[in-house]
């Protein structure tokens, strides 16, 4: 029960600390506009201030990367722009951490939810606005533990060149200032299948690079290197 | 203790990391222990690359991205600022530059960097030792309009940069050279939250 309440007094907190903002604005200032290069009006009067060969500012063409797809959140609505177009995708309330796949075709974004405990929900869509389903929620997360622990979806994060999630979960204990967290790490993909790469207290931050993975314990010098196309890996009971 | 910034060797072999004194946090032990930075290679192996005095307990490390150096900050500048310290991990020589308050950030040539002096963001290279203001950040005839580092990059020549207004907030893709290009205007207390990717 302490834990109950303890966590619970966690989950508002946060929730009262990330929750968008809901200051109202003008509407025409809310609509993203279609994508145009602009001139800040600063950029009349830039000059070169040193004869370094340092990048001099020039303000000159409309230069933007191959493939760029940008998501982002702006007062409950989740907007894509790809190809000089903007498009809503969605307006709900609470909704934040926009993440796109590498190849931008998918997109996950988180969203809370106010009950009795605050949750949070991981949901995937498709950049055209299409393929909305959840992919994690409080019921996801009570599947990986014993009915008296409670877990927090710690990090989440896409494998490169993957259509496929990596998320560790936190064990949520009553302990004193400076308590180790336990870290677990899971794969997830965009059926909702959850792999248990490792248990708790062996999982932490994901740092990516090709075909290689490496948990960082938060406490612990010891890092683990596993090579994920090879990992053996158990689903979790 | 915990490991600082975890930074991938390029060719996947390794990582370097930074780990600071044991006995940082306990001033009544802490008896100036140096601040190590290790290469941890995929097969276990653990490798000591050079042990530092810090600044300041718990001053961080930037490593460039091709891991050939790291910047650090040293105590040898007074009104609590840091000598900034160019670090080469090949030949193991230790360059100070000048004094600032922050690290610097690396631009993802590993040849430049960014740092604010003085309320004015400066572009920096290792190569020839100059800086220059970064106007890009700086908007120097509208002080109406602030940028938000740090920036996000998304290659070697884009990067996502938040400006701000008393008018509006705006999420842009911008390249140091100062071509800006407009994604999105908000209203200024709701400024974008974005993510990208780049597919070719």
């Amino acid at each position: 029960m302490k834990t109950k309440i303890i966590v619970s007094s966690i989950l508002l907190l946060l929730a009262a600390c990330t929750a968008p903002s809901t200051v109202v604005s003008s509407p025409t200032a809310l609509h993203p506009t279609p994508s145009a290069t602009v001139t800040p009006s600063s950029a009349a009067t830039l000059t070169a201030t040193t004869t370094s060969p340092a990048p001099t500012p020039a303000f000159t063409s409309a230069l933007l990367p191959d493939g760029l797809v940008v998501a982002y959140i702006v007062n409950d609505e989740l907007w894509v722009w790809k190809e000089n177009h903007a498009q809503l995708l969605i307006q709900r309330q609470n909704i934040f951490d926009p993440l796109l796949s590498d190849d931008g075709q998918w997109l996950i974004f988180k969203q809370w939810h106010l009950g009795e405990v605050v949750s949070e929900e991981v949901w995937v869509m498709q950049t055209d606005g299409s393929k909305l389903h959840r992919l994690l929620g409080p019921n996801e997360l009570r599947s990986l533990a014993d009915e008296e622990t409670l877990l927090l979806a710690n990090d989440i994060s896409w494998l490169p060149g993957r259509h496929e999630l990596l998320f560790n979960t936190q064990e949520l204990i009553a302990g004193p200032p400076g308590s180790r967290p336990i870290f677990d790490l899971y794969s997830l993909d965009l059926s909702g299948q959850i792999t248990r790469l490792a248990d708790p207290g062996q999982g932490g931050k994901v740092l990516f690079l090709t075909q290689w993975i490496i948990c960082c314990h938060g406490d612990r010098f010891e890092n683990r290197c596993s090579k994920f196309g090879k990992r053996e890996a158990t689903n979790p009971t | 203790m915990p490991a600082s910034k975890v930074v991938w060797d390029p060719q996947s072999r390794f990582i370097v990391t930074s780990l600071l004194p044991q006995k940082l946090y306990y001033p009544e032990e802490y008896a100036g222990e140096p601040t190590q930075v290790w290469r941890l290679f995929v097969n276990g192996k653990a490798e000591l690359v050079a042990e530092l005095q810090p600044f300041a307990p718990g001053a961080g490390i930037a490593f460039a991205s091709d891991l050939q150096s790291f910047f650090f900050l040293n105590n040898s500048c007074v009104d609590g600022m840091g000598m900034l310290s160019l670090y080469n991990l090949a030949s193991a020589a230790e360059t100070p530059l000048f004094c600032v308050w922050e690290l610097p950030e690396w631009v993802p040539d590993n040849k430049h960097f960014t740092y604010e002096l003085d309320g004015l963001w400066q572009l920096g290279s290792i190569v020839d030792n100059t800086n220059q203001p970064l106007d890009v950040l700086n908007m120097p005839s509208d002080p109406n309009v602030h940028a938000s580092p740090p920036l996000t990059w998304m290659s070697d020549e884009y990067f996502l940069l938040i400006l701000r207004s008393d008018d509006a907030c705006t999420l842009n893709v911008a390249t140091l050279q100062g071509v800006v290009t407009e994604i999105t205007r908000t209203a200024p207390d709701s400024c974008p939250k974005a993510d990208f990717s780049l597919s070719h």
